[in-house]
């Protein structure tokens, strides 16, 4: 009889000292997220700024150099501030430079992910004044070469009337719409081609240009 | 002027450095982390922008869990890690986005998981739980650099291969021809096996296997011996 | 926006999450010794992927959008992951006993398997809804699952055939492998765009 009591006592202090270990632990878990949370909130807040800025900077300098006005000399948040008017049609924004070459925004799906960039051309729509990669995963060395400055540099003064053609590796441009391709990276090139002449067309549309 | 490296060798700090950074080598023995070694690791400045990344996280996480030591509870101290690293890998990828954007970018989400990085979890558990805050730091700080300095070897080889070049500088001259498989993901296993293989011959160590270094499951010691492979389930 | 069909097959083919991405390799290294062990870690990885990207979804988008956290995200995630791992553990050894003998003890170790934190991540970053993430969650671990089985499935083998030198035994075949699976796979390139 006097046993059972005595194991039926020790069971509640059991259950009380369980109930408080689990509070602790609750407690404990409770300050060191209250805590990490406090942290990282107060370290957004401060890298935030920064973060938005960097993200515009990069984007303004790749608008600079697809109008080919990024010399290196200046400040990209200065030059682009000095060239470029923004102008909004219909949720796209065009960058406009003093000579009126357009600037816009392309995407489009590659082989890998998502590609974009942003292509300028000349006031009349005809004439790509330079061209320049946002982001990409293509293959590196391979069609991972469409950022690099010497592909690039293939598409200033071509013609895109009637539409922009990237060849296959083995031909090289003739017409002056054409622009020579890269050697193991022919679907990289097509589907580059094809996302560039959406957005000019859908550009075209919105000016009213044909 | 002997007398004295001997000292040195049988120190404490002296062992701590030489477990991190040879002896149980996180990538080359106890092959941990390698996720991230093997997707960063195509340019040089990838791999020593995330070896540093993950030196930092598992230093500062490893002196924060070995101060707090006797103050976590025995049951949840995995989700206690846990916390605490996840606070650091985010202050971290915050700090590469505010500071360094180029490389954030290219490292892209791969710094978010340094948070599962095997590497930082197992150094909490194993060696900071039950040690000072001090050997905890210099403990982090040898397997953080030991796999800081992998990296930089996977990295300068693969970038060499693939890119001519090393730290951007063209060292191969014109006449080169990229090996493109070494900058995507199969030219990294390329490049680690061979490295795993040449140190463990060196080592005379060979039969290391992972699961005796994960983060021990929160469960009876034994249901964990049934874990092992071979088995029969 | 890409269809769910594609996105399912991108996310086995193409964009495999193990041999692109190189995720989760610690477990493939380390349990994929025999055919067994490979699928009763790479099924409780399906189950475990699925499950804690459909509670996340609803986490991120639901509370920490409306409220401004998104920082957190990362934080919130793996917690939710660790909690659901050891539920889903608990839930296993009450009512189904048979499927934790077989699966339970593969559980705690998922909780450090990056693919599961990885696939709650791409999920925020490419920001699908809930059916998307549904479609990506299921296709990404089922490819990591192909992944894990492929490998054992050659490792056995192998040791049919045996005489794998010293030092490349374990860890080092295992990437050698790896490596020529992710060659073959990138054969599968441009096949679904995602």
């Amino acid at each position: 009889m006097s046993s059972s009591v005595v194991l039926e006592k020790r069971k509640k202090i059991n259950l009380k000292a369980l109930l408080i270990d689990k509070l602790k632990m609750l407690i404990f878990i409770l300050i060191m997220g209250s805590l990490a949370s406090a942290l990282l909130t107060t370290l957004d807040d401060y890298t935030k700024v920064l973060e938005e800025r960097n993200v515009e900077l990069f984007f303004h300098g790749k608008v600079l150099s697809a109008l080919n006005l990024d010399d290196g000399s200046r400040d990209v948040a200065e030059a682009f501030q000095a060239n470029i008017t923004i102008e909004q049609i219909d949720g796209r924004t065009l960058y406009r430079d003093s000579s009126g070459a357009i600037a816009f925004k392309f995407s489009g799906g590659g082989l890998w992910g998502p590609i974009s960039g942003i292509v300028a051309l000349n006031p009349d729509l005809t004439i790509i004044e330079g061209l320049a990669i946002l982001e990409q995963q293509e293959t590196p060395g391979l069609g991972g070469r469409i950022a690099e400055d010497e592909f690039l540099q293939r598409f200033r003064g071509v013609s895109v009337d009637p539409e922009l053609v990237i060849l296959p590796a083995r031909r090289s441009a003739v017409n002056p719409n054409e622009v020579d391709g890269i050697t193991g990276a022919s679907m990289t090139g097509d589907f580059l081609s094809d996302m560039i002449n959406k957005a000019i067309k859908e550009v075209r549309d919105q000016l009213g240009v044909s | 002027m002997t007398k004295f490296i001997y000292r040195l060798i049988y120190t404490k700090p002296f062992a701590l450095l030489k477990d991190g950074l040879w002896k149980n080598n996180p990538i080359i023995t106890t092959v941990l982390g390698i996720c991230s070694a093997l997707a960063v690791t195509n340019k040089v400045e990838n791999g020593i922008a995330m070896g540093l990344a993950v030196t930092f996280v598992v230093m500062a996480s490893s002196a924060i869990t070995a101060a707090i030591r006797n103050l976590i509870p025995q049951r949840i101290r995995m989700v206690t890690y846990m916390l605490i690293i996840s606070t650091f890998v985010i202050s971290v990828d915050l700090f590469m986005k505010g500071y360094v954007p180029d490389i954030s970018r290219a490292l892209g989400p791969y710094v978010a998981l340094i948070i599962t990085n095997c590497i930082v979890m197992g150094r909490a558990e194993a060696f900071a739980s039950k040690s000072s805050v001090k050997f905890s730091i210099l403990d982090a700080m040898s397997h953080g650099l030991g796999y800081t300095f992998v990296l930089l070897a996977i990295s300068s080889i693969r970038e060499f291969l693939a890119f001519g070049t090393i730290m951007n500088i063209n060292i191969a001259g014109n006449s080169w021809t990229n090996w493109v498989v070494m900058s995507s993901a199969p030219g990294g296993f390329f490049v680690l096996a061979p490295i795993v293989w040449a140190v463990r011959s060196l080592q005379q160590d060979v039969d290391v296997e992972i699961e005796q270094h994960l983060p021990a499951p929160i469960k009876p010691a034994t249901t964990i011996a049934a874990t092992k492979p071979g088995a029969s389930l | 926006m890409p269809s769910t069909l594609n996105i399912f097959l991108a996310t086995i083919l193409t964009h495999n999450i193990a041999l692109t991405y190189i995720l989760g390799m610690c477990p493939i290294i380390g349990v994929s010794k025999n055919i067994s062990t490979a699928v009763g870690m790479g099924v409780s990885v399906v189950f475990v992927i699925t499950v804690t990207s459909l509670i996340n979804w609803p986490i991120y988008h639901l509370i920490l959008v409306p409220t401004g956290s998104e920082v957190l995200a990362l934080l919130v995630f793996i917690l939710t992951i660790a909690a659901s791992v050891q539920l889903l553990e608990m839930l296993l050894e009450k009512f189904l006993p048979t499927l934790y003998m077989a699966f339970g003890i593969f559980l705690p170790l998922i909780t450090v398997n990056c693919t599961v934190l990885a696939v709650s991540l791409f999920m925020v970053l490419r920001e699908y809804n809930l059916t998307q993430t549904a479609v990506f969650s299921l296709g990404s671990s089922l490819g990591w699952l192909l992944a894990i089985l492929l490998v054992s499935g050659i490792r056995e083998k192998l040791n049919l055939v045996g005489d794998v030198p010293r030092g490349l035994q374990g860890a080092g075949i295992v990437m050698i492998i790896l490596g020529t699976l992710a060659l073959g796979f990138m054969g599968f390139s441009g096949m679904v765009d995602l």
